[in-house]
């Protein structure tokens, strides 16, 4: 395992996303289960987590780190881990999306991969997600956390909208919900009476895991 | 005398000479050298236009009591005439003074290719009435507009309703001698006493997000006359559009409100402006107004609120053309407001304004634009067709979220260079005084000089080692100081890792804005001959630091511009030129806008521009990029 930490450490902090796609398969061909490469991408991403709290990293690198994680899980990993017989252990499963009416989704794009590379069953419901959309999912995949992020302060009020619908179909204390985006901040979510605010992807895999009761 | 006797006329400033029949109308002889003069009424001896001046009264026949009408004694007693009441005689020489000549007059407006054609929507005519009797009662209006028809072939429509209250009694307190303002050939907006015909102005305002700059200009020959500038009064509900947007979206009142505080910024400009040149607001009948498509509907008054949710589409796109005292705005109540049309939720008539003064729309060649501020339009096109998109690249151009971070003003360092052997900085500041802060233009230049000097690396991390005591760490946070307190400056202007991370998040937008734009229309740096830099800069803004960190395609800089504020210059040409205006109404037309957020690739393209100048050194093979591509920082 520790092979193939430093392995997928080394090519991911060389930022060059084509040199990371081909060592994957690399180590996918050479016999490692495409769970064992997620684990071991859950380790690395810890590091690189820890190296940005302790201001060894910065944002640009999760930036680029979750761009070239994004392509390796989805172009590789994800089709790879369906057919896998390993099932991977999860750690809870998320539903995440961009409010309606806000079509910006990178910095939501980076933090549903970091979850699901830290471990975490992910649905990403892509950008401009109605409100009922996030309701419908979180009841159909029984989710443990609704996960919403709003780009602009016009589409900020419809994290609330969400939090509304939740209660109204009495999921609300089912799910924990988890808010982030350029305008929301801890006390916007304190008012809206969501579970828990994030401001970057790091924290909210933190906030994630503290809110299903986890430890780090 | 002979009639058929010919005679020699030398015409002056050209130096031209030719024979002419005695006894030759002057209009006529002129017009038949190609020397046309102005005669807005056609040789009617009464728009006093023709003006030549000759300087031997003997040479041609005698003055005329129409010229006597219409010329001064001190203008007759130099020779003045009117070509179309003046018959020639003898061999002689006439002068035509510039302001008679007909030439279209063309005027050069600062960051625009080319001299503009002067041709307003307002123009001013005088004319003398006949005075009503027992024997002709026509009414005040019809004996206007009679003399205006029989002076100057105008047909005009209509006459405003507010100005027809106050017109009787202006007729008659100027004898019946009046100059009539006419907007767009149609309609009767301003009677005023007497000959008044050069004194025609209009302002053309552009409404920023932080600022809104007013150019006072001369309607008849198009100078700029004096400009003006504020911050904007809304900025007291948010610092950008998208929060302007959510409080005007809090009710009625706010909606109000918002507009309110545009119109008493728009007539705070201009009241400046009037009076740092001596005009009187009254004397304004023209305005033409440009802006993101937020100022704009809040300027108007329309709900802003799907400009700011998905798919983002403004209420109004085309031009808009409504009267001054309809918005409250104090020039002349029935002075024009012209508003410029939009193209997009985040593509205003700032960016039709950028593209009407670059003349991208009519050029052969391939252009890029690129007008930066909290949200960047980029267009890009030829004659045959123009895109363009907007991305969010935030304000950190504009000093904000910098940490030693102003605007360009006294004090800001502008322009800086960090010494090779000992890591001195050299700088320059705004004005020439003590530095306390550093704009948009400064911290081009220090990102690329630490980058040139490696004491950051490609991600733009500070290095580990530190080879001078300016690059220190402070509070946790490793920071580059380019002036001390003391001697240098009141308080430490320094360079944060933070900051430089602003400039990548800032300049990553652009670029992939560009680089998108870019792939969809199939094009490669090397195709594009011009880019065109617009914005917040101040004065200066160095190009080859900015494609050292990889703000701009990589194009060389030779063809680079720097253009300034480029929506300005645009809004002037329009509120000039009748022709501007509808270019703008075409453009809109053929412009196509994109969406990068709905790109697939805006996001990789924007992760790999974070770094100096891109994660791809493929894109920018012709800069000479610090050769230590490998980060530092991370070597275990």
């Amino acid at each position: 395992m520790s092979t193939l930490v430093s392995a997928l450490r080394e090519q991911l902090l060389t930022f060059d996303v084509d040199k990371f796609m081909a060592t994957v398969k690399n180590l996918i061909k050479d016999g490692f289960s495409p769970t064992e490469v997620v684990n071991a991408l859950t380790e690395v991403l810890k590091e690189i987590g820890r190296k940005y709290e302790n201001g060894e990293l910065f944002l640009v690198h999760l930036v680029i780190l979750g761009d070239m994680t994004k392509k390796v899980t989805t172009e590789v990993l994800e089709p790879l881990l369906k057919t896998d017989s390993r099932k991977r252990e999860f750690l809870g499963r998320i539903v995440i999306g961009t409010v309606a009416g806000d079509i910006h989704d990178i910095g939501k794009t980076i933090v549903a991969t970091m979850l699901f590379s830290a471990g975490f069953d992910v649905l990403d419901l892509g950008k401009d997600v109605p409100v009922e959309e996030f309701v419908r999912k979180a009841k159909e995949t029984n989710a443990d956390i609704v996960a919403m992020s709003a780009l602009l302060t016009t589409t900020l009020p419809v994290q609330r909208e969400v939090i509304e619908a939740l209660k109204k179909s009495s999921l609300r204390n089912r799910v924990k919900v988890l808010v982030g985006g350029a305008p929301a901040t801890a006390k916007w979510a304190e008012e809206i009476g969501a579970d828990g605010y994030a401001e970057d992807p790091i924290e909210a895999i933190k906030v994630a895991k503290r809110l299903l009761g986890l430890s780090h | 005398m002979p009639p058929n006797e010919f005679v020699a006329v030398k015409f002056e400033p050209y130096g031209m000479k030719s024979e002419f029949k005695r006894g030759a109308l002057l209009l006529d002889i002129l017009r038949s050298v190609g020397l046309s003069v102005r005669s807005d009424c056609g040789g009617r001896g009464i728009c006093g236009k023709c003006r030549v001046i000759i300087k031997d009264p003997s040479r041609v026949s005698a003055v005329g009591e129409t010229e006597k009408d219409r010329l001064s004694v001190s203008g007759l007693k130099s020779g003045h005439r009117l070509a179309c009441c003046t018959y020639l005689i003898h061999d002689a020489t006439i002068f035509i003074p510039e302001e008679s000549r007909a030439v279209k007059r063309k005027f050069l407006i600062e960051g625009t290719e080319k001299p503009v054609i002067v041709d307003p929507a307002v123009r001013k005519f005088y004319v003398t009435l006949e005075r009503p009797s027992l024997s002709d009662v026509r009414s005040d209006i019809l004996r206007l507009l009679d003399s205006l028809k029989h002076a100057y072939g105008l047909e005009i429509t209509g006459i405003d309703y507010q100005l027809q209250k106050r017109l009787p009694e202006i007729l008659r307190k100027a004898e019946w001698k009046v100059t009539v303002t006419v907007w767009n050939n149609s309609e009767i907006i301003s009677v005023e006493p007497g000959d008044a015909t050069e004194e025609a102005y209009g302002i053309a305002v552009d409404i920023g997000t932080s600022k809104i700059l007013a150019y006072l200009s001369n309607l008849a020959t198009g100078k700029l006359i004096d400009t003006g500038s504020l911050e904007n009064p809304q900025v007291i509900h948010g610092e950008d559009v998208i929060s302007r947007i959510s409080f005007a979206l809090k009710g009625e009142e706010s909606l109000k409100e918002m507009q309110k505080l545009a119109v008493k910024g728009v007539n705070a400009v201009i009241r400046q402006v009037c009076r740092k040149s001596g005009c009187t607001t009254e004397q304004i009948y023209e305005i033409a107004v440009v802006g993101n498509t937020a100022m704009h509907h809040l300027f108007l008054g329309i709900p802003p609120k799907y400009l700011g949710i998905s798919p983002y589409v403004p209420v109004v796109s085309g031009s808009i053309d409504l009267k001054a005292r309809e918005l409250s705005i104090l020039v002349n109540p029935s002075a024009n407001i012209h508003i410029l049309p939009v193209i997009a939720g985040f593509v205003g008539a700032d960016a039709v304004a950028d593209i009407i003064s670059t003349q991208v729309y009519k050029s052969a060649k391939l252009s890029l634009v690129i007008d930066i501020g909290t949200n960047t339009e980029i267009i890009l096109g030829d004659k045959h067709d123009m895109i363009t998109c907007s991305c969010a690249s935030g304000p950190a151009f504009e000093g904000a979220h910098i940490t030693c971070g102003m605007k360009a003003a006294t004090g800001a360092i502008e322009k800086l260079q960090i010494q090779p052997k000992n890591y001195e900085v050299k700088y320059q500041t705004i004005g020439g005084v003590k530095p306390i802060g550093i704009c948009g233009s400064g911290i081009i230049d220090g990102v690329a000089n630490l980058l040139r000097l490696r004491l950051i690396d490609k991600s733009g991390m500070f290095v580990n080692r530190s080879p001078t005591p300016r690059l220190r760490t402070r509070n946790g946070g490793k920071e580059f100081v380019l002036a001390f307190r003391g001697k240098d400056a009141t308080r430490d202007i320094v360079i944060t890792q933070k900051d430089i991370e602003q400039i990548q998040l800032a300049k990553a937008a652009i670029y992939a804005g560009c680089y998108i734009l870019m792939k969809r229309k199939g094009v490669k740096p090397k195709n594009i001959s011009n880019v065109f830099v617009a914005g917040a800069f101040g004065n200066y803004i160095n190009l080859d630091n900015a494609r050292l960190i990889g703000m701009f395609p990589d194009v060389p800089t030779r063809n680079i511009r720097f253009v300034g504020n480029a929506a300005g210059a645009g809004a002037r040409m329009a509120l000039i030129s009748k022709k501007h205006r509808r270019t703008a109404d075409l453009i809109c037309q053929k412009i196509w806008y994109v969406e990068l957020a709905s790109d697939s690739e805006f996001q990789t393209e924007f992760a790999s521009a974070m770094f100096l100048p891109n994660k791809d050194p493929k894109r920018f093979t012709s800069l000479e990029v610090p050769s230590n591509p490998n980060l530092r920082a991370f070597r275990h």
